[in-house]
């Protein structure tokens, strides 16, 4: 296979929810001439491609979720031969801390939405579940991320969320924050003092570009 | 009053294969039975693998209810502080007792979900899905036994409140269900927020007394887009 036919086959198995597929790509010949970043780019585009299904009501979320296991197939790949994705890639992504608040453990969703925001190009430091106000915080000092990203299950957290996202805005003015998870619509998202909402994982990658774009022209540039 | 022993430690629990994977391709959006072939093999693989982390524990207790008013049910070690749950037990004739349960799929399971979730989302999702059916056929299946214990002492039953369910706050109710229900022995433990470890774990109450007009409170209850609406209607006083 040729360098071009095989980033075609990764975007198609990707897409067509095929890790086998994704196996067979990564383990033709010529793979280790080709730019880790194409390779990330082409798994990122099956990827996008899985989301337009969902959203036209082709996939459900077990098809897409199959869709996300082809995709980790390929990073795992990259990642087995310690490959920087970001290596040969001029383009700075945008950084992304995101975890379940304090006196939660439900991270299914949260690990979905942070493989799909990985898959969209973003830089994700997932910090895990019931993590503490203290250790969100640091990690947005240590990363320096744009976009905060916080879940629950839960109603009896939110008002941990809501002090959460009071100390970021005070400390860290420019950094977008966005919310998801069960007890949450638009509303109660606003509510809280958050800039955002995704109503489900897929929603993720659009809602975050959203509200970083509207934070940046808020603080004087336009990302 | 004197207590009624209605569980005994040999209560089983046992799901029909058939029945469990119609459920959990429910859960998961699918028709009962998903016709695409690899699918269903993959669904029944997990479920499989699932069946052999499920250890289903359970501890309860009954207590006599007290008194009651507008705002509240006291039973002895604990309030139920729910407006409509304390309306349906004043419509009942003679309320007698509450029983308290708390009934969980074990911790194995909440360990092997993890697992899972780091070889496939999509095997994640399915187990979760599947733990979820276990833990709720386990909880209805208590509840009937609780049924038709009190049934046998003349007795009737309200259907099951959850903490967080209707108009009763999760933290205050796990709190007092937890004070009241000793769970070392079976590894169950609550924090602060209400939130209980294993995951798939249910706390639940039952109502009884002489005749329970009303089910639940649904009946006495305005909110017509709640998801958890039953309309059962109340059966007629004589």
């Amino acid at each position: 296979m040729n360098q071009k036919r095989i980033l075609l086959s990764l975007e198609e198995s990707v897409f067509s929810k095929n890790s086998d597929e994704v196996t067979r790509a990564v383990q033709a010949g010529a793979i280790d001439k080709i730019l880790p970043s194409d390779i990330f780019k082409s798994l990122s585009k099956g990827i996008e491609r899985a989301r337009e299904q969902f959203r036209n009501g082709v996939y459900s979320i077990p098809d897409f979720l199959l869709a996300i296991d082809a995709y980790r197939r390929g990073i795992g790949f990259l990642k087995d031969y310690a490959v920087d994705i970001t290596a040969n890639n001029t383009e700075c992504p945008p950084k992304v801390v995101i975890g379940v608040v304090e006196g939660d453990v439900h991270d299914l969703g949260k690990n979905i939405v942070a493989a799909v925001l990985e898959a969209s190009g973003y830089q994700v430091h997932d910090l895990g579940r019931n993590v503490s106000s203290e250790i969100f915080i640091d990690a947005l000092k240590k990363t320096q991320a744009s976009i905060l990203a916080l879940s629950t299950m839960m109603s009896t957290t939110l008002d941990t969320m809501k002090a959460l996202i009071w100390m970021v805005r005070k400390i860290f003015p420019a950094v977008a924050i966005i919310v998801g998870g069960a007890p949450f619509d638009m509303d109660l998202a606003r509510q809280i003092g958050a800039d955002g909402y995704a109503e489900n994982a897929i929603a993720a990658p659009d809602e975050t570009r959203r509200v970083l774009n509207n934070i940046s022209t808020q603080i004087g540039f336009v990302a | 009053m004197k207590p009624i022993h209605i569980l005994s430690d040999s209560v089983r629990f046992h799901m029909d294969p058939i029945r469990l994977l119609e459920h959990v391709s429910l859960q998961i959006g699918y028709p009962k039975i998903p016709s695409d072939r690899n699918f269903y093999g993959k669904i029944q693989e997990i479920i499989k693998e699932g069946h052999q982390k499920v250890r289903i524990e359970f501890a309860y207790k009954e207590t006599p209810i007290l008194s009651w008013n507008d705002q509240s049910v006291v039973a002895g070690g604990i309030v139920i502080d729910s407006m409509r749950w304390a309306e349906l037990v004043r419509q009942m004739d003679s309320p007698g007792r509450i029983c308290v349960f708390i009934v969980t799929v074990g911790l194995a399971v909440d360990q092997w979900i993890q697992e899972v979730q780091g070889r496939s989302m999509f095997d994640a999702y399915i187990a979760d899905a599947f733990a979820s059916v276990w833990i709720e056929f386990a909880a209805d299946r208590l509840s009937m036994e609780i049924e038709k214990q009190y049934a046998r002492a003349g007795l009737e039953c309200s259907r099951r409140l959850s903490p967080g369910y209707c108009d009763w706050r999760l933290g205050i109710g796990q709190n007092a269900i937890f004070k009241l229900v000793q769970t070392k022995d079976m590894g169950v433990s609550c924090l602060p927020s209400g939130l209980m470890v294993p995951l798939k774990t249910i706390s639940a109450v039952m109502f009884t007394g002489k005749r329970v007009f009303c089910k639940t409170p649904c009946v006495f209850c305005n909110d017509r887009a709640c998801r958890h609406r039953r309309e059962t209607p109340p059966v007629k006083a004589p």
